[in-house]
């Protein structure tokens, strides 16, 4: 990912999370990544005083408290943190969850593979299109 | 049933009223009773038989019950004395919409008979409903001066119909809901089917040195059964599918379709997919359609059983719809599996010899039936297989429920 800035995981799964951090380290890259575990901890996370903000947001769906598509409604009428990329990282291929989740304006949807190396090649991709992409901040 | 007088009505003995001046084609017959050989006594017998069958009511021209039978009596709740006299909105229900009153007055005071089924209420309250049939009796102007109602009671008949259009939407509700069940609980074994497949790769990866040849065996066996049940899994998921989508009908070129299908499908060139002519356009759902022909297709070149062979596709009109049959050279069906293999998960092979979920035919039944049709199978072991399937002209119309 660009530069240093860090990447938030919204991810409520261990082993969802282990498999992000360890695709992550077999792509080298090397940027600090946070875990938070719903939509409520990423905003609390993300609106801590002085926090810097992340250079991208993976976010799941179904997660207990605050799901993603809660999340993205809350964060998409902060001022602060709307501009934030968001790339959508889900089992959820329903169509509901792919158009509600563009409405609200993320970078990206990716379907989580079952299989281990199909999961580091989405990674890989949402890897590249971070380093190529233009950021809006 | 049987009063003791022998007069079914109160009043003057029922003669015919006055003879219709032929307008409309309806009215009263043209003959007095003692004309053709139909006496007074046959009128006498024909009326008490009728009171033996039928509720019956005569009003005058504006709808003032003159006459009612015992068997009005008795359904209506109400005394014969009560109603004399009477509008015979008395027993009006309101169970219908203002327009149908209208249409039945419009109809009989033009001089025509009306037929139709009416809910009306006793005088306890309670609905029934009649089989009704109103003949309007005119007078010398041809305008009608009294109407005859008869009917039969089938208020048992309306509550069977409603209960079965009730069951039926039960039936289709919980199916509904199967379908939402089957997706949700296919879509939460995900996650952790996801969880074991990676936790596997990182244990073979990682102590590739410690399990030894025999450990990565069984590693792999372990990652393949994994695969299976995500097979099986995105199985459930598309199945569920089927029914809780519905997509737009439009003209859909079968010729065009199958072309796509085979395209998609990419045979072997030994295998020879054909057209025995050329298909319809159906009103149709397409994404159905291809789901359909794309099992069939796809199924007949798997399972051919030997490098070259033959699928055929052909479509032949019929009076309520299209008769469409996939036809291949391959190993043919035993007739007990005719059935079976349209169950979901059934595969006659092994699935270690095969890797195959048997969702195929499940799928293709499923489109099938949502779109009104049958699919079956004719086979005979060595001489090939053949897959019909029927689909209707226009897609049923779910039966709208009776008025409560």
């Amino acid at each position: 990912m660009k530069n240093s800035a860090s990447i938030l995981l919204v991810e409520d799964d261990l082993v969802d999370v282990m498999t992000v951090r360890r695709a992550l380290q077999e792509l080298r890259v090397t940027n600090p990544l946070h875990v938070v575990h719903d939509g409520e901890e990423a905003l609390a996370w993300l609106r801590r005083p002085g926090q810097p903000a992340p250079g991208v947001i993976l976010l799941d769906l179904n997660m207990p408290r605050m799901n993603g598509l809660e999340f993205l409604e809350v964060a998409k009428q902060d001022p602060h943190l709307r501009r934030l990329p968001v790339v959508v990282l889900t089992t959820s291929k329903e169509e509901h969850d792919r158009v509600r989740s563009f409405q609200l304006s993320v970078a990206g949807y990716m379907v989580k593979p079952v299989d281990y190396r199909q999961f580091v090649e989405v990674i890989r991709t949402i890897q590249l299109y971070w380093t190529l992409s233009e950021s809006a901040s | 049933m049987l009063s003791a007088t022998p007069a079914p009505f109160p009043g003057p003995s029922p003669a015919p009223a006055s003879a219709s001046p032929g307008g409309g084609g309806v009215g009263a017959p043209s003959s007095g009773p003692a004309a053709e050989g139909v006496d007074a006594l046959d009128v006498f017998d024909l009326t008490k038989a009728l009171d033996e069958h039928a509720i019956v009511a005569v009003t005058d021209a504006r709808g003032r019950i003159l006459r009612v039978n015992d068997k009005f009596c008795a359904i209506s709740k109400y005394s014969r004395e009560e109603l004399l006299g009477r509008d015979h909105r008395i027993i009006n229900s309101g169970r219908h919409p203002p327009g149908f009153f209208r249409g039945l007055w419009h109809t009989i005071s033009s001089g025509q008979v009306w037929k139709g089924e009416i809910c009306n209420r006793a005088r306890d309250g309670s609905l029934y409903w009649v089989a009704t049939t109103i003949v309007p009796f005119l007078n010398a102007e041809g305008r009608p001066e009294r109407y005859i109602a008869i009917r039969a009671d089938i208020t048992e008949r309306v509550r069977a119909e409603q209960r079965q259009a009730e069951l039926l939407e039960a039936l289709k509700e919980i199916n509904r809901e199967l379908d939402q069940f089957a997706y949700v609980v296919s879509h939460d074994l995900k996650a952790p089917l996801r969880a074991i497949n990676s936790l596997a790769n990182w244990l073979a990866a990682d102590y590739a040195g410690q399990i030894g040849p025999e450990g990565k065996a069984q590693f792999e066996l372990l990652l393949g059964r994994v695969k299976r049940m995500d097979a099986l899994v995105d199985g459930i998921l598309h199945y569920s599918r089927i029914g809780r989508e519905q997509q737009e009908i439009t003209a859909v070129d079968l010729n065009d379709l199958v072309r796509e299908v085979c395209e998609l499908l990419a045979p072997p060139p030994s295998i020879v997919v054909r057209l025995a002519g050329r298909l319809p356009v159906v009103q149709s759902e397409r994404t159905r359609l291809i789901q359909v022909f794309e099992n069939l297709i796809s199924n007949a070149v798997k399972y051919m059983g030997r490098p070259e062979g033959e699928v055929v596709i052909d479509g032949v009109p019929e009076p309520a719809g299209w008769l469409f049959s996939v036809r291949d050279t391959g190993p043919g069906i035993e007739a007990k599996y005719f059935q079976k293999i349209f169950q979901i998960f059934q595969t006659l092979d092994r699935r270690d010899v095969r890797e195959s979920t048997g969702i195929g035919l499940a799928v293709v039944k499923k489109n099938v039936e949502v779109l009104g049709g049958q699919v079956w199978v004719e086979s005979r072991v060595g001489e090939g297989s053949t897959f019909y399937f029927r689909l209707p002209r226009q897609r049923p119309v779910a039966p709208v429920a009776t008025l409560a």
